[in-house]
């Protein structure tokens, strides 16, 4: 043999393998040069086209170092051959290095549907053993196939998976200004962080200056507000919709209370109609935290777009995910800016990661008391972090972002099961309501022990925890009672009644779209049958 | 017929001998390979197997593909 056979390189081979009389010969790729045995890996090329990414390949003349095949050439992805060396007649062309690590990349996904489906894949449900959890992950072959494929990229920081995902999910939610982050209570950070930029003027939030929220509900709704030396005032909640109390809110507006900061509770959407009247009348910014809310519509408008800034949340319990993520959406160009310089260290400089001289004005710019020319790209407007998510979490996020319609359908599908389940429950428990004008993507179905019930929350939930149906409180209940509020600066827009109820008395269901109607049904049944109902 | 294998030396003046059980007359195909370059039974064993494979019996071996015999 007057050659060696390299890695990409595409060879004849006697065909059959074994009839060494030259008469009949294929081309292969060689994946591998010999190894210490002699052995290569080949993927035969036909003149037959293969339908499907992960069987075929489709070789064109810009995939060449050199000379093309003369024929229409297919490689067979899905058929691959263990061959010795010395079968090897001689050497026909060879591939480029883009080509071939495609090629290696159609390899590598091509297993993927398989071991998805065993890992991630449907398993049967067997009541009292087999767990029912309140929330999860609904992940399969088209996530772990994004994740490959950006990892394969080796790009890591925001890249392009993140140019896609903030552009769908734009269009999803109609507003043009979209910046993902690294959690949803990042996003919350940003957009009341953002609120104090000193590019609003006269419109930035200062110290001091009142928020409008509620106490029922996850503290990084209100943390960002307290951080930024602002003052949260609490009004109470009703039962129910678990939503802020309308009737009680605009007397809790006092002179400083330039801003309102709400989540859109488990995915049922606060009333907008009233909220954005108060806003507009009091000129008060607002910020919807839609964190537990994604796809949810209040008169057919998705929530998020009807305040100044939203916020989602894309931990593995909401409705998509990305492991760790969030993002922030605004249709204010000057709050997108502002937020992309918090989220991005604080810089001035809007270039992408991996990217110089945007603006064309890198070494131009005069700001602050730096000297003239200072390399835009280390000049800092804003207090900032880095919030920014890696391209591997951006790709999961882009494959769920797919699925979102499906999972929106599965959390209302599995809501109203529920609901008309449990309504003969209705004695002994305050079942969750829609607010009126709403369509909620829920995020879990919340319930509440009425007093008349006579039992422990505590019991309750024990109970149902040994039959293997998980639970979880309204976050953190009333977060006035949480330990790391005490000493906090706040005010109290009035009583809060409701608030502790809700921290002795409400607890929530799963509705995510992992959960079947077996396993719903056997939720239904273990109530009734703690509560004597069917019993 | 069934292909036999036999490795001999070649002698002077590029001649080599056969012996063969064919009857008298038949014709047989021989083809000629340098020891060096021979492929191992090992190999040829392996590649036997993998011949065997429906893709390569249905596929490779379809007449269409016969356009790569002469590169």
């Amino acid at each position: 043999m007057t050659f060696s056979v390299r890695a990409g390189g595409i060879y004849k081979l006697p065909f059959p393998f074994t009839d060494l009389s030259g008469r009949k010969a294929r081309p292969a790729l060689a994946l591998n040069a010999p190894d210490g045995q002699g052995d290569i890996r080949f993927l035969f090329i036909t003149t037959t086209p293969v339908r499907g990414s992960g069987r075929g390949y489709a070789l064109e003349a810009a995939d060449y170092a050199g000379t093309p095949l003369p024929f229409p050439s297919f490689l067979r992805l899905d058929k691959p051959f263990l061959l010795h060396q010395s079968l090897v007649i001689k050497p026909l062309a060879q591939l480029n290095r883009a080509a071939f690590a495609m090629v290696f990349r159609r390899l590598i996904a091509a297993e993927i549907p398989c071991f998805a489906e065993l890992e991630h894949g449907f398993r049967p449900f067997v009541a009292g053993t087999t767990p029912i959890p309140p929330s999860g992950k609904v992940i399969g072959a088209p996530e772990l196939e994004n994740m490959v494929e950006a990892a394969l990229d080796g790009w890591l920081t925001t890249g392009r998976f993140n140019e896609q995902f903030e552009r769908k999910l734009g269009a999803f939610l109609g507003l043009p200004q979209v910046l993902t982050v690294n959690s949803g209570s990042s996003a919350n950070l940003l957009a009341v962080s953002a609120l104090c930029s000193p590019l609003l003027g006269e419109r930035a939030l200062q110290p001091g200056d009142e928020v409008l929220t509620v106490a029922a509900g996850f503290p990084t709704t209100v943390n960002p507000i307290l951080v930024n030396g602002l003052i949260p005032v609490f009004v109470d909640v009703e039962l129910g919709t678990y939503n802020v109390d309308i009737a009680q809110i605009d007397a809790a507006i006092g002179p400083r209370t330039r801003a309102i900061m709400l989540a859109h509770t488990l995915g049922n959407p606060f009333n907008l109609d009233a909220i954005t009247r108060l806003a507009g009348e009091h000129g008060l910014w607002l910020v919807e935290d839609c964190c537990d809310a994604l796809g949810s519509t209040w008169r057919g408008q998705k929530v998020g777009t009807f305040g100044d800034i939203g916020t989602l949340s894309f931990y593995p319990a909401h409705h998509i995910t990305m492991g760790e993520g969030g993002a922030v959406f605004t249709r204010d160009p000057l709050l997108a800016r502002i937020m992309a310089s918090i989220r991005d260290w604080g810089r001035d400089c809007w270039c992408a990661p991996g990217r110089d001289n945007t603006c064309g004005k890198r070494f131009d710019w005069q700001l602050g008391d730096l000297p003239t020319g200072y390399d835009h790209k280390y000049v800092y407007s804003h207090l900032g972090y880095n919030l920014k998510i890696t391209d591997m979490q951006a790709a999961c996020g882009l494959a769920q972002l797919e699925r979102l319609p499906e999972f929106i359908a599965a959390r209302q599908h599995n809501f109203r099961f529920l609901r008309e389940r449990l309504a003969g429950l209705e004695e002994f428990l305050i079942l969750p309501e829609a607010t009126s004008g709403s369509d909620p993507s829920w995020f879990g179905f919340p319930l509440t022990l009425r007093e008349a019930a006579g039992v422990n929350r505590v019991d309750l939930l024990r109970y149902l925890d040994q039959y293997r149906i998980g639970t979880r409180l309204l976050f953190a209940g009333n977060l006035l009672r949480q330990p790391y509020f005490q000493g906090r600066a706040y005010r109290l827009g009035g009583a809060l009644p409701n608030t502790d109820v809700v921290m002795n008395q409400t607890f929530w269901l799963g509705v995510y779209p992992g959960l079947n109607a077996a396993m719903l049904e056997s939720v239904a049944e273990r109530l009734e049958t703690f509560f004597g109902v069917n019993f | 017929m069934k292909a036999t294998q036999h490795v001999v030396t070649v002698s002077e003046g590029g001649r080599v001998a056969l012996r063969v059980p064919q009857p008298v007359g038949t014709r047989v195909r021989v083809i000629v390979l340098d020891e060096s370059d021979a492929v191992p039974d090992e190999a040829m064993a392996l590649a036997r197997g993998q011949e065997q494979s429906g893709f390569a019996r249905q596929v490779l071996a379809d007449p269409a593909e016969d356009v790569w015999n002469d590169l």
